[in-house]
């Protein structure tokens, strides 16, 4: 069942009828009903792991329980690392086996030894990367006694199955969460049309512009060798505002489904493509995972380091982007994408903190010369380094990038989806002048009276309907 | 709360009316279309006995006016240019639930790739999404695509909005697409690659480890349809300048289990080696399916 099905928003329309119905009687009736359909959503998309899921949740409780109530640093410390192994454990058996022991072959070839390669070919449990770092986020912050941790089994396991976050997030902190869940939520009409407006404009960012150029990213993609230069931009292009769209469509979907039942979720994007710099990028890009990896790795890892000067910098956000990259998934291009995104922060690091750079006032309606020269320069830098998270090899990567550095980059491209260009930098226009706002229909309420407020929201769902793409095509994220 | 669910159900109540305007184009679409022969069938405007199904072999090859005038029953050609066996056998269920049935059905095979999925052929949304209007058509257009069936029962313009363009920019018949009154696109032109072309003395195997299992599946059901109805089949294997590939027509007939005759072009006939009969190597021209559908409707007349 996905976002952006008919059935979703059928079952989001029972939800919510059963959700608000059962509010009389308390927070644990709305927790309930909340677990119920949570547990039916992930159930209806993959039932196998269900089971998982709610043992993996059940051990964390018990073991953030264990963490708080254990006597002594010893005691606290091994219960810790018991969970870390667990999650990590999970995480590692599901989606890196393959990989590390492919690659451990592939290294015992090289240097002489005979190494077989067989795989185990597992079922990825859907949205493991997400709900395994909310959990770690957890017992981490149990540990570091920033958090209390739940009493309350069934809050608990509400936090980790929710369903408008389950699939990919955003990879929400539990003292966010939690306190939302554990008094009786009230209908807040403003909230829910807040959410029905974030909804419209994240299906019109996924089905319109995402999944519209997805066809063409599709093509380019299939073999780069045979495409020119030119057409390679194209895709690369089409690729960045394909994930932005789709990524950030999901989290709108996600974050208005929630605020339907009164709980509020973090916000997972602030219009990434106008950032102005690699460091300003990743504040804006899935900030719900960039925000994770700082509070939970670069801090402590820089605070452990901290002897070591700029060279303890350097490995600390070495380590923390190619954990970023590897999060996304088991394959060395993705690793690629960590260390590249390394090197951009390279001269950041190593220039010291009064040389970064900073984002222009929300306010100015036109970017200074300046300004516009940082964002055009950070958007091709970034564009280019998520045709890693799109290439299946190294080899493919190469290819691409030998390929767009040829001559024929200045022939003209053999794909050009005049209409998805034009709808995506429509869209981008919407967000440049709502770009202070958590969505780009957030302060349309306030800022224009109710028939035109309508028009807008009917030219927007006529645009899904006539406009979106014929065809499958599931989130991206997903398969991270 | 009641604030809030009344200005949800006035927005909806909106985007239905809104929607009404798309439900009286989806009337109209199917008038836009050049070739209208899946129009008739679902229309029942169809009466032809003899039907010829198939990809652009048929449609090229075939001329169902020369069958009828030999034979005096009334053929149809319902040959579709790139059509897969996924898409003639939806055709088929459409022919087999209107009210004239044919006796006679006549499968011309692509040699090899009938049962293999290839670039080349496909199931024919684009002449199935004028047609969406129809509940037979638009379930099959759901089926292929995932569109929501439900949603297209609901909203008109989610249900054709792949044809809507149509309405103020009907489609024009290129020179291949030219559909005549037998329902045949047979043609006179000559594709330049005849010029070097040069025949193969070397046929190759038919692989069938790279058949689908949708093409096969489909296949089967054409042929048990016509089984069911009681209609005569008749897989036609028509002539090419390629030689045939070894083993296909093994394989077609294995998957037939009887239950359809089999039709092999004459290779003694020397024009089916006259390059002047072709269009291209698998295609005759017009005067190659002028003799191709005598012999056909010859033996057809003689059975």
């Amino acid at each position: 069942m996905e976002f952006t099905s008919f059935v979703y928003a059928l079952f989001l329309a029972l939800a919510f009828a059963l959700y608000w119905s059962v509010a009389r009687w308390g927070a644990r009736a709305q927790n309930m009903v909340l677990l119920l359909v949570s547990a039916i959503f992930y159930a209806w998309a993959d039932p196998r792991f269900l089971g998982l899921l709610l043992l993996s949740g059940a051990v964390n409780y018990a073991l953030a329980i264990g963490i708080a109530g254990a006597r002594g640093e010893r005691a606290k410390s091994i219960l810790f690392f018991l969970g870390i192994a667990i999650d990590l454990g999970l995480l590692c058996w599901f989606k890196y086996f393959d990989f590390f022991y492919g690659s451990a072959v592939d290294l015992l070839n090289t240097i002489g030894f005979q190494g077989t390669h067989s795989t185990l070919a597992l079922a990825l449990p859907l949205g493991i990367s997400f709900y395994t770092f909310q959990m770690l986020g957890y017992l981490i912050d149990t540990r570091n006694e920033e958090i209390e941790p739940c009493e309350d089994p069934w809050h608990f396991v509400t936090y980790v199955l929710y369903f408008p976050k389950i699939m990919a997030g955003p990879i929400e902190r539990a003292q966010v969460f939690l306190p939302q869940i554990a008094v009786a939520r009230t209908f807040d009409s403003a909230l829910a049309t807040d959410g029905m407006r974030q909804i419209l404009w994240g299906l019109l960012a996924k089905v319109v512009v995402a999944d519209n150029a997805s066809a063409f990213v599709d093509l380019i993609f299939k073999d780069p060798a045979a495409e020119t230069g030119s057409t390679l931009l194209v895709g690369a292009f089409l690729y960045f505002i394909q994930i932005y769209f789709d990524f950030s469509g999901y989290s709108n979907i996600a974050i208005g489904s929630s605020k339907l039942l009164g709980i509020r979720l973090t916000t997972n994007f602030r219009t990434p493509f106008f950032a102005t710099g690699v460091n300003d990028f990743w504040k804006r890009w899935h900030i719900s995972l960039t925000t994770w990896m700082i509070d939970h790795l670069f801090t402590p890892l820089s605070f452990l380091l901290r002897d070591r000067g700029r060279a303890g910098t350097v490995i600390s956000f070495t380590t923390t982007f190619l954990a970023v990259g590897i999060w996304h998934g088991a394959n060395w291009t993705f690793v690629a994408f960590g260390t590249l995104q390394s090197l951009y922060f390279l001269p950041l690091a190593l220039s010291g903190p009064g040389k970064k750079t900073s984002a222009f006032p929300t306010g100015d309606r036109v970017p200074s010369p300046r300004h516009f020269a940082r964002m055009l320069g950070t958007f091709l830098l970034m564009m280019l380094s998520f045709v890693l998270l799109r290439v299946t090899s190294i080899g493919d990567a190469v290819t691409y990038y030998l390929g767009l550095f040829d001559p024929s980059l200045f022939s003209k491209p053999t794909v050009f989806p005049s209409m998805v260009v034009l709808l995506a930098l429509l869209l981008m226009l919407v967000e440049w002048f709502q770009r202070g706002m958590t969505h780009a229909l957030e302060r349309i309420e306030a800022a224009m009276p109710g028939w035109i407020r309508w028009t807008i929201y009917m030219i927007i769902l006529y645009t899904i309907i006539l406009l979106n793409h014929t065809g499958h095509y599931r989130f991206i994220y997903f398969q991270f | 709360m009641r604030r809030f669910l009344t200005a949800l159900l006035l927005f909806g109540l909106l985007v239905l009316v809104l929607d009404l305007p798309f439900r009286w184009a989806m009337r109209d679409l199917p008038d836009t279309e050049y070739d209208d022969r899946l129009h008739r069938i679902l229309e029942d405007r169809l009466p032809a006995r003899i039907l010829v199904f198939g990809s652009s072999r048929a449609a090229r090859d075939v001329m169902p006016q020369r069958i009828t005038e030999i034979t005096g029953s009334e053929a149809f050609s319902l040959g579709y240019p790139g059509a897969s066996i996924t898409f003639q056998e939806f055709v088929l269920r459409l022919v087999l639930q209107s009210a004239h049935k044919p006796h006679t059905v006549l499968l011309v095979v692509d040699d090899p790739s009938e049962l293999i999925g290839t670039k080349t052929v496909d199931f024919r949304l684009d002449r199935s999404y004028p047609l969406a209007g129809y509940d037979v058509v638009n379930d099959e257009i759901c089926e292929r695509t995932g569109k929501s069936r439900l949603l297209t029962r609901l909203l008109a313009s989610y249900r054709i909005k792949e044809s809507l363009s149509q309405l103020w920019a009907p489609p024009k018949p290129d020179r291949f697409d030219t559909v005549f009154a037998d329902g045949s696109m047979t043609s006179m032109m000559r594709s330049a690659a005849l010029d070097t072309f040069s025949f193969q003395a070397a046929a190759r195997r038919y692989a069938i480890q790279h058949e689908s299992a949708m093409h096969r599946d489909a296949f089967l059901r054409f042929v048990q349809g016509c089984t069911d109805h009681g209609i005569r089949l008749i897989i036609v294997h028509p002539p090419g300048l390629d030689p045939p590939t070894i083993g296909f027509a093994e394989r077609i007939a294995e998957l037939t289990k009887g239950n359809a005759e089999i039709y092999h072009y004459d290779t003694t006939n020397q024009a089916y080696r006259d390059l002047g009969f072709y269009y291209d190597a698998p295609h005759l021209n017009r005067k190659g399916a002028r003799v191709f559908s005598e012999e056909l409707a010859g033996f057809l007349a003689r059975r």
